[in-house]
């Protein structure tokens, strides 16, 4: 009698730590890809303040805009997170503090530079300065987008360890909450359209319809 | 790149969802991807040739209507063939929390993932109980679209986190170049009488066939010559709104499904395009459509129309399900050309976002996104962290030891 009580406890616990592992799994999962993202959104963000720094460079806007560009991007250089190191690569903490603010302030002032579609019309009637305009905006829209992979999966790995189970069974391990990153990359609508537009040039051509 | 499309529902019947996914896919093809769509189908339908069928479309009762879901081991173990055949570089499954193949492809996935939702309705018991069963498939999606704010909100509340906005693609050239045909054309084209359009499933309540139809008798007394086109298929529906029309059956016009082309030159020639809707709309692919064709557009003010349509900037809005507030709109609409022209020039700038080469941009964007995000994630699983974790403090507790001896 007692043995068949030992295997159903057995079993019992080989489920439980079964569950516990599948879920210590999931979370080191959301882990890897929040560090994944944010890695990703550094790199990101580093193109964009490239491709301002080349605008500000090309010689086709006014001296003092180009300054104020150029003094915001490579206030960036200086702040940049070791996020590459190996010694980092499981750090879940976000960007920081001083690195957010200089890159809410290279969107703040790239928004004042072209605050309207007709400063933007001027620079891309020029070739050199159309391709440079668009590498700075597909790239800008692109941190918009890993930004909120980054948050979405923060969300998602606090939600989880969240649960009073996992915090009681340490299934997060030692590593600390991941935090999400906030900072200020919002595009303003003309320099929104400017992807548009673009895209619009390249035309794409006519969409193959298939009999449904 | 390598992309995978999964959709949820059959393309044996039209709807929004297959039309966004067929044409997404040829526009990526298009581009230079290598594009594979998976979905349900009928046994002795004939796929082009990159399309994979996951087997049948059963009609089951889900969230209040009768959808056509694909599920069940044949076809978990088809998408898992699709998947492993493949390679993709990317999947990208439609609204992936409706029982059908998206979710299986989720839920067998370990490629990167890119999920569109389409639905602003995912309100059901049903979800609520079986969202922790969900929840480690959910955590896979790398990065979601949402086709509008309205179905972004819907995100927002029910699942949690945050979703991008990339609205609905329209190929706004093959509507905007469409040849006007005679027996619609209103008083734009020289027409000596104006022209009224409907476009939508004549059976489903929501389209709101029956608050258009209650609206005809006060638009025929100020425009006797009026003429009201109805096009969607649903032989009740047709029999209710020609019961409910009476005497004034004469000034409307049945026509049935309409094809693609037909549907673009029918938008192309009409005057008005009424979207009567009264709910359940997330985005409003046909306003696009009728705006990219030319016509006037007036629809019901509620979130995703008045979104569309720029807040009435680039179309006309009345209080929805509220017929006399229709007929007085589209009163007006007839009677004041100035600003109906005013609306439809801002009309034509404003679709240019929802161009299929916009929005494919947008789309291959988040891709690229999500394949490089993916190839930056540390290597090594759970066991192997642990292992180095156990390790190191083996290590660091030796190294104490040595430090403490000295």
């Amino acid at each position: 009698m007692i043995s068949v009580w030992f295997l159903i406890a057995l079993f019992a616990l080989m489920v439980l730590g079964w569950i516990l592992w599948k879920t210590a799994t999931r979370i080191d999962k959301l882990h890897r890809k929040v560090v994944a993202a944010k890695i990703s959104l550094d790199q990101q963000l580093q193109r964009r303040a490239g491709a301002a720094i080349d605008l500000a460079v090309s010689g086709l806007l006014d001296p003092a805009s180009a300054l104020l560009i150029a003094n915001e991007a490579y206030a960036i250089a200086d702040s940049l997170d070791p996020i590459g190191e190996p010694e980092f690569a499981m750090e879940l903490k976000g960007l920081s503090m001083a690195r957010e603010l200089g890159e809410s302030e290279l969107s703040s002032c790239l928004r004042q530079v072209f605050p309207d579609e007709t400063a933007i019309t001027d620079i891309r009637a020029n070739p050199i300065g159309d391709e440079l305009m668009y590498r700075l905006v597909s790239t800008w829209y692109r941190c918009e987008l890993v930004r909120r992979f980054h948050n979405q999966a923060v969300a998602d790995a606090r939600a989880l360890r969240r649960h009073w189970w996992v915090r009681v069974f340490h299934l997060a391990g030692h590593a600390e909450l991941p935090e999400t990153c906030e900072l200020d990359d919002a595009m303003s609508p003309a320099l929104a359209a400017a992807a548009v537009v673009r895209a619009n040039r390249e035309g794409a051509g006519e969409n193959l319809c298939y009999p449904l | 790149m390598r992309i995978g499309l999964v959709s949820p529902y059959s393309f044996d019947t039209p709807g929004g969802v297959q039309f966004h996914i067929r044409d997404l896919a040829g526009e990526l093809e298009l581009r230079g991807h290598y594009v594979s769509v998976l979905a349900p189908a009928e046994e002795d339908t004939e796929l082009p040739a990159n399309y994979t069928s996951a087997g049948r479309a059963i009609p089951v009762k889900y969230n209040g209507s009768v959808a056509r879901l694909c599920f069940g081991p044949r076809a978990a173990a088809k998408t898992k063939r699709w998947l492993e055949d493949n390679r993709f570089d990317v999947i990208h499954p439609h609204e992936p929390i409706v029982p059908s193949v998206a979710m299986l492809a989720l839920w067998q996935t370990t490629t990167p993932v890119v999920a569109t939702f389409h639905s602003a309705q995912l309100r059901s018991r049903a979800l609520q109980i079986a969202f922790p069963m969900l929840r480690p498939s959910l955590e896979k999606i790398d990065a979601r679209i949402a086709v509008s704010d309205d179905a972004r909100r819907t995100i927002i509340e029910h699942l949690g986190g945050d979703a991008i906005v990339i609205p609905n693609g329209v190929s706004v050239a093959n509507f905007s170049t469409a040849t006007p045909q005679p027996q619609y054309s209103g008083v734009k084209y020289g027409g000596a009488t104006p022209t009224i359009a409907f476009l939508g499933r004549l059976n489903e309540p929501r389209k709101g066939l029956d608050v258009l139809v209650k609206a005809v008798p006060q638009i025929l007394q100020s425009y006797p010559d009026a003429k009201f086109f109805i096009a969607g298929k649903g032989d009740e529906g047709e029999a209710e709104a020609k019961a409910n029309l009476g005497q004034y059956n004469a000034a409307v016009q049945f026509l049935g499904g309409l094809s693609d082309k037909e549907k673009a030159e029918f938008l192309k020639s009409v005057d008005i395009f009424v979207a009567p809707q009264t709910g359940g709309e997330s985005f409003g692919i046909v306003l696009v459509e009728a705006m990219s064709a030319g016509a006037a557009v007036v629809a019901s003010d509620m979130g995703a129309f008045r979104r569309v349509l720029d807040e009435g900037q680039a179309g006309w809005l009345f209080r929805t399900g509220n017929a006399e507030d229709l007929a007085r709109t589209v009163i007006s609409a007839l009677s004041d050309n100035k600003l109906t022209f005013q609306k439809q020039l801002a009309a034509t700038n404003w679709v240019g976002q929802f161009d299929w080469s916009n929005v494919a941009s947008q789309i291959e964007a988040v891709y690229e996104m999500v394949i490089e995000t993916k190839a930056a994630t540390p290597p090594g699983d759970l066991a192997d962290r642990v292992i180095q974790n156990v390790l190191e403090r083996r290590l660091g507790a030796n190294a104490n030891l040595g430090a403490n001896d000295d």
